[in-house]
C-alpha cells in the first residue's frame, strides 16, 4: 500500500493506494497516530487507488473514528470503489462514517 | 481443478487473493463476485496465518478452486489447530460508532460473502473448509 499525505491549511489528506489488509493497516494506523500527535483536528481519508479491503484495515479505520468522535475530531472519507464501498456496507460502516464521492466534496463540508 | 500451495504467514495473503483473483477471472466469474471470493478466502486465511499454527512453525494452506455447473467452489486444506468458523459470534454491524465492538468481522464476511461456508475436520486429514458461491455463471 502506497500513503500520501498532504497538508492543507486545516484540513490533512490521507490518501491511500492498494490493498488494505492486516499486513498494510498498520502503516495506515502509523499516519493517523502521527497526525493526532500533530493536533490535527480534520482528516480526509482518500480511498482513490484503493482496490481491496479486508477486517484489518477496517478495524484502524472504526479505532479511528472511536478517537476522533471522543476527540472531537472530524474524519470523512471519500473515492470508495464499488467493491471497497460494498465490504463498508456489509460492515455497516456506511452508516458510521460520513463518505463522499470526490476529495472536493469531502473538505467542502468538513 | 486450479491449485495453490503457500505457507501460512500474512505476508503471503496477497498471493493467496492474487490466486483467487486470476481463478475466478479464467473461471469466467464478474468482477464483483470474484471480488466477494477474493475477501472471504482472504479473511479465511487470515484467520489460519494468526491462529492455526504456532509463530516459529508455519504450515502450509493448499487451495483449489473449481467451477460444479454454475457454482464456484474454493477448497481450503490446512493442518494445524482446528478453527471452526461456527464458534465465532456474529458481530452487531448496527451498532453506533460508540457501542461498536472492534473485531469479529472477518468470519462475519467470510460467511456474508459465500453463499455456503462448511467446515469438517478429520484427525488424518486435518481441517478442510469449502466455500461455495452459487449461480456466479449467468
Amino acid at each position: 500500500m502506497e500513503v500520501e499525505i498532504k497538508n492543507l491549511e486545516k484540513v490533512s489528506v490521507i490518501s491511500l493506494m492498494g490493498r488494505i489488509d492486516v499486513s498494510t493497516a498498520p502503516q495506515l494506523e502509523e499516519e493517523w497516530k502521527g497526525l493526532m500527535k500533530k493536533g490535527v483536528s480534520k482528516v480526509v481519508i482518500n480511498f482513490i487507488g484503493v482496490n481491496y479491503i479486508s477486517s484489518g484495515g477496517l478495524r484502524v479505520l472504526l479505532v479511528a473514528a472511536k478517537e476522533a468522535k471522543t476527540g472531537d475530531k472530524t474524519l470523512r472519507l471519500c473515492h470508495l470503489d464499488p467493491n471497497v464501498y460494498k465490504i463498508f456496507k456489509l460492515a455497516g460502516f456506511t452508516t458510521i462514517f460520513n463518505i463522499y464521492e470526490t476529495e472536493e466534496e469531502a473538505l467542502k463540508d468538513i | 481443478m486450479l491449485d495453490f500451495r503457500v505457507n501460512a504467514e500474512l505476508e503471503n495473503l496477497s498471493k493467496i487473493t492474487d490466486f483467487i483473483s486470476s481463478a475466478t477471472q479464467k473461471l469466467g466469474l464478474d468482477e464483483s463476485k470474484g471480488f466477494d471470493v477474493q475477501v472471504a478466502v482472504g479473511e479465511t486465511c487470515e484467520n489460519i496465518a494468526k491462529y492455526s499454527y504456532p509463530e516459529d512453525k508455519k504450515g502450509a494452506i493448499e487451495i483449489g478452486c473449481k467451477l460444479e455447473g454454475n457454482d464456484f467452489i474454493v477448497i481450503i486444506k490446512y493442518q494445524g489447530m482446528s478453527f471452526n468458523p461456527d464458534s465465532v459470534p456474529q458481530p452487531d454491524v448496527n451498532a453506533s460508532l460508540e457501542e461498536r465492538r472492534v473485531g469479529g468481522l472477518g468470519v462475519y464476511f467470510m460467511k456474508s460473502l459465500m453463499d455456503e461456508v462448511n467446515y469438517s475436520f478429520d484427525a488424518e486429514k486435518g481441517n478442510e473448509l469449502v466455500m461455495i458461491k452459487k449461480d456466479c455463471l449467468i
